[in-house]
């Protein structure tokens, strides 16, 4: 199946594209499935852990568990309904961005425990993550114009290299990734020891 | 035992301290605005450009990748996107791989409220969640109907005109990412079929993004709330993202000297001649 | 042409790749020896598990935040997976507890069964819990969660291992905040600089992988990398050559590749 799908790529096959049209939406179905599959994990899992009264933990499962069902029904019955809107919009969305918002704290805290110039190449790093800082920020064009001149320098051909070189090896690692999938020397997903 | 000097209180500061400070510099700019200028990086200018380049009636292809948590980062170029779109009588499809794109959707329409006044299936279309990532975004470049036979609304897509005139890749100006996902369009809409693609990305994105756009495999970018202020301020629509960049000087400002502060205690560990 | 115009040259590297892996897997089940070198977060496992059981404290691990079906995160998640098992023996042997939280559901029996199977190497899989094992809904959950976790528990170690997105520089900064010593390891290149300055250890990019096929032993797993370090230095020559060759007005390498 997935040589069909890399052959399909490279080459210019008309029947080989159909088959591979076909598998494309194989994909996307079982993504689809996965879905189905996490909701049914994450009921089962909760609920065994209500079952046996997990100390600590029961009490949360409960919540997790009654949350997911009366949001599911309120989706069931209309997704533009009031309630259901309500559940998204007030619930949902505010807890999703104030944990995203929390990361904003913990740079910080991560910052001023880490950005100390103990050597030289922390004290490079250090007044090149400065420099980005106030590049990033209007207040830096204001203190010194040259601000935006070296940040952008260090954004654009500054780190270029070293990202590229990162992606590059990002990418070898996908198609050795690839080849042991479809040679079947990846048998993560199937478990089991040796 | 001696009192710790100031130095070696600096050195354990309680983190609650500068968490308050945070609260405070973040807000007050929100509460009185300063209005420090903006100006504006070439990345966004080119996004911008390529924005405004496009013809009545192309079709453009967004995906709103965003979660709600990343509204703050990319809504308002969204909202600057999509009203600059419509102002160049570009056609425009929706789609999502973000599970709460649906509320995305709903927060862009009360920001750009003529997104209602459009006749939907003809000038706007909102098809929704697709999952696959990759494998649906080829399979959408070569029949959008097989990944999306209805809308999000449930309407079938053949009795959607729009979706007509926009079932592969090539019928596509362009692309637009928003948030992540980019590097699925370059690779299966950018490369093989030379679709332009640009968009957004979270501001931790910006160094992940610079070597697409050095190659030539976006043609803009606009990253964080600065790209978005920046998108605000090419098209002469100041707004939340703008009004946000006063809290980001403050933050940014507080950033640097605290991690200043946090170094007086090396350079005075330094000085004494200790470790 | 059956070939597609651009992609003649990738597709004759794609299979000579392929051919290189299929050859350096075939000469290791033969029985010559690719060494993966010392990888120091891997070395770094048993001493965060010895420091577990002279505190007396739990080894929190979490392996990544996507679908372990997924192109984009499936791959790390996996040798996030396999990584937890050597893990799970050294702490199976010190009879240290492990814990675990993730949201990749479709993984949940696989780090379940690796877990188990390291135990049963041990010959300890009575000490063996599922309840150690959380399964949390979401990302902005899995944050919560181990915030109160890590707060409430104190572990002394905490490995960060797989696809990690925004939840790494809090996850990472919760541990320090107890005084854990942290292995990271991910491929996502944004969120390295965060590893890299909040944890003790850190996987970068391709390590990853070298630090799972390390950890299996698998011909199938090593073999591919050592070949992928010939692709490295190829690819490298390939630079330079056009490098030199650019300056020069000379585009015979770029029309080349781009055939």
């Amino acid at each position: 199946m997935f040589a069909v799908i890399i052959a399909d790529y490279f080459f210019a096959i008309a029947s080989l594209g159909s088959v591979a049209e076909v598998l494309r939406q194989f994909a996307v179905v079982i993504s689809n499935i996965a879905l189905g599959l996490g909701v049914i994990s994450l009921l089962r899992i909760h609920g065994r852990n209500v079952q046996r009264r997990l100390e600590g933990r029961w009490l949360y499962s409960i919540v997790t568990i009654i949350t997911f069902v009366s949001v599911f029904l309120l989706g069931i019955i209309n997704t533009n309904g009031d309630q259901y809107t309500w559940a998204f919009n007030h619930v949902y969305t505010t807890l999703q961005q104030t944990m995203y918002a929390s990361t904003g704290f913990f740079i910080v805290s991560s910052a001023y425990r880490a950005f100390r110039a103990r050597n030289i190449d922390a004290g490079l790093l250090l007044i090149a993550g400065c420099i980005v800082v106030f590049t990033n920020a209007p207040i830096g064009e204001v203190i010194w114009s040259g601000f935006p001149v070296i940040g952008d320098w260090l954004l654009g051909p500054g780190q270029l290299p070293g990202y590229r070189v990162l992606m590059m090896i990002a990418g070898f690692g996908t198609i050795v990734y690839a080849y042991r999938v479809i040679t079947g020397n990846e048998r993560g997903f199937f478990g089991g020891g040796e | 035992m001696a009192n710790p000097t100031i130095f070696e209180r600096l050195d354990k500061l309680d983190r609650r301290i500068y968490y308050w400070l945070i609260v405070i510099v973040i807000t007050w700019p929100l509460v009185s605005p300063i209005g420090l200028p903006i100006t504006v990086k070439p990345s966004t200018r080119a996004l911008y450009d390529g924005l405004t380049a496009v013809q009545e009636g192309d079709v453009v292809l967004i995906d709103i990748f965003m979660s709600v948590s990343t509204w703050p980062e990319c809504m308002g170029g969204l909202v600057v996107e999509t009203n600059t779109l419509l102002d160049r009588g570009a056609r425009l499809i929706y789609v999502g791989n973000s599970v709460d794109v649906s509320r995305s959707w709903e927060r862009l329409n009360e920001l750009v409220p003529r997104l209602g006044l459009l006749e939907y299936g003809t000038d706007v279309v909102f098809l929704g969640y697709y999952t696959g990532a990759d494998a649906a975004a080829s399979q959408m470049a070569v029949d959008m109907s097989s990944i999306f036979p209805a809308d999000h609304f449930g309407t079938p897509i053949d009795d959607l005109p729009l979706m007509s005139d926009a079932n592969s890749a090539t019928d596509y100006a362009m692309v637009l990412f928003t948030a992540e996902g980019e590097v699925k369009w370059i690779q299966q809409w950018g490369e093989p079929y030379g679709v332009p693609v640009a968009g957004m990305g979270i501001a931790m994105k910006g160094s992940a993004l610079a070597p697409y756009l050095a190659s030539g495999d976006i043609f803009g970018l606009a990253v964080g709330v600065r790209g978005a202020a920046e998108l605000e301020k090419l098209a002469g629509m100041p707004a939340a993202a703008t009004t946000t960049m006063d809290a980001i000087s403050s933050t940014h400002l507080l950033f640097v000297i605290l991690i200043v502060l946090a170094n007086l205690p090396i350079i005075y560990n330094k000085i004494k001649g200790g470790s | 042409m059956i070939l597609k115009d651009g992609r003649i040259v990738a597709f004759i590297l794609l299979f000579g790749s392929f051919v290189l892996y299929y050859l350096f897997t075939r000469m290791m089940e033969q029985g010559k020896a690719f060494k993966i070198r010392t990888l120091a977060p891997l070395e770094a496992l048993p001493e965060a598990v010895g420091r577990c059981a002279e505190m007396g404290k739990p080894i929190f691990y979490m392996p990544g935040i996507g679908s372990s079906l997924s192109l984009s995160s499936g791959a790390y998640i996996l040798a996030g997976i396999t990584i937890l098992g050597r893990l799970a023996g050294f702490a199976a042997k010190a009879g240290v507890k492990l814990r675990l939280f993730t949201v990749t559901i479709d993984a949940m029996p696989l780090i379940q069964d690796t877990i188990k199977t390291a135990y049963a190497v041990e010959g300890k899989v009575e000490e063996y819990s599922d309840d150690n094992i959380e399964l949390i809904a979401n990302q902005s959950s899995l944050v919560s969660r181990y915030l109160g976790a890590v707060q409430r528990e104190s572990p002394a170690a905490a490995c960060l291992i797989g696809y990690l997105a925004y939840e790494s520089v809090v996850l990472s900064e919760a541990g320090n905040i107890v005084g854990a010593m942290q292995i990271s390891g991910t491929v996502n290149l944004y969120q390295i600089p965060f590893l890299v300055a909040s944890t003790d250890y850190t996987l970068i990019m391709e390590e990853l992988f070298a630090a799972a096929a390390a950890v299996s032993g698998d011909a199938g797993a090593v073999g591919p990398i050592a070949a992928e370090d010939v692709i490295k230095f190829a690819s490298l020559g390939i630079m330079i050559l056009g490098m030199v060759l650019a300056p020069l007005g000379i585009t015979f390498l770029v029309d080349l590749l781009g055939l």
